[in-house]
């Protein structure tokens, strides 16, 4: 995306112009939706949330950073907004107790991935979207949203040592369902 | 870290995800060259890496622009701010019926000087307005002063009610306004995420 003409957009929604916020929604709503579809692994439920993620983009645009580039902003955005949803429907602690316990294998082994590239593409889909939220969100911090530890932790109210384990078994579990023969 | 003890999972993963000490990831990668079963896992993981940044892109299965501009254009204001904002006005309204008794009599009584011909000289005119001012004031002097007489006259219940009303619609006012910035100030706050 070009970046010049993100701030024109943005100082144009500042000045009232509502259609220029709907030109920056057109630019970046395949990405948006993206990270929700990710992190919440349903596509009606990720488009609601995508688009109430442009509408606070909206009312806070006030507070943002035009020289800063607008997609991480708006794609960060709507992660916080569908952790938040994530949250309200968190399973319970022994249920994720049992889906760590669930992974068969030895932790210290990581076997060659299977299958050609449209395999993998295909199986990175389904495996993300079979991983318990807390351990999709960790993946898509991370690895989508390019976040240090200590900016996960904050942004997922944890410790860092927190966020290293629940990286390491969630990388674990993708391993693992990557390179099933199933 | 020595060559003969292995890099743990961790130390691996935090050294590719690059958050490893200076330090500490020197070392990690001194290991590496001299250890090939470390070697073989980092490659493992970092297989694994790039597996996961094969995700491809899908737009959402309807446009979603027409739907947000179409929210936008109808609460250019937010709804809370709007009600407030009729609340308020409603207020100062009845403010100013229950008011009006008092300042009515100035109104009527007001009497504008006139603005004299242009014959006169600049000082001659401005002496003519500054005495229409003084006679202007001092008749709306009396009718509030007859007004003020005629409300103390007036029936004791409006006396006693009147105020009652002035002094709720204000507090009234005064809370309104404080539920206003105190949502502003809730609407300012940034997301704090909650444990996940």
């Amino acid at each position: 995306m070009d970046e010049a003409s993100d701030r024109l957009l943005v100082q144009r929604t500042r000045g009232g112009d509502v259609n220029a916020f709907g030109e920056l929604a057109q630019r970046y709503q395949t990405s948006v939706f993206s990270v929700c579809y990710r992190l919440l692994g349903d596509s009606a439920e990720a488009e609601d949330l995508a688009q109430e993620a442009f509408l606070r983009a909206f009312r806070r645009l006030g507070s943002f950073d035009v020289e800063r580039p607008f997609g991480p902003w708006m794609r960060r955005l709507a992660a916080n907004l569908c952790l938040n949803t994530l949250q309200q429907r968190r399973p319970t602690p022994a249920e994720l107790d049992d889906e760590v316990d669930d992974v068969p294998g030895d932790p210290r082994e990581m076997p060659e991935l299977a299958g050609d590239r449209a395999e993998v593409v295909q199986r990175v889909r389904s495996g993300l979207l079979r991983l318990p939220d807390r351990y999709r969100a960790v993946i898509e911090l991370r690895h989508y949203q390019d976040m240090s530890y200590d900016e996960m932790a904050a942004a997922l109210g944890i410790g860092v040592g927190e966020v290293r384990t629940r990286l390491f078994r969630a990388r674990r579990m993708m391993a693992r369902w990557l390179t099933d023969d199933d | 870290m020595t060559e003969t003890k292995h890099l743990s999972d961790l130390e691996i993963e935090a050294l590719l995800d690059e958050a490893l000490e200076a330090g500490a990831a020197r070392e990690a990668r001194a290991h590496l060259a001299a250890c090939g079963a470390c070697s073989r896992r980092t490659a493992a993981r970092a297989r694994l890496f790039a597996a996961l940044e094969t995700w491809e892109e899908s737009p959402p299965s309807y446009d979603l622009t027409p739907g947000i501009v179409r929210r936008l254009s109808h609460r250019r204001m937010p709804l809370g701010l709007s009600l407030a904002t009729a609340v308020q006005a409603g207020l100062a309204l009845l403010i100013a019926v229950l008011a009006w008794p008092l300042v009515a009599p100035v109104f009527s009584s007001l009497q504008i000087p006139t603005i004299p011909g242009l014959e006169l000289g600049f000082s001659a005119t401005l002496a003519a307005q500054a005495e229409g001012l003084l006679l202007a004031s001092e008749a709306a002097l009396q009718p509030l002063l007859d007004s003020a007489d005629a409300w103390l006259r007036m029936a004791p219940q409006w006396m006693t009610l009147s105020p009652a009303i002035v002094a709720g619609a204000l507090l009234v006012a005064v809370l309104g306004n404080s539920i206003l910035l105190a949502g502003d100030a809730a609407g300012r706050r940034s997301v704090r995420l909650r444990r996940l």
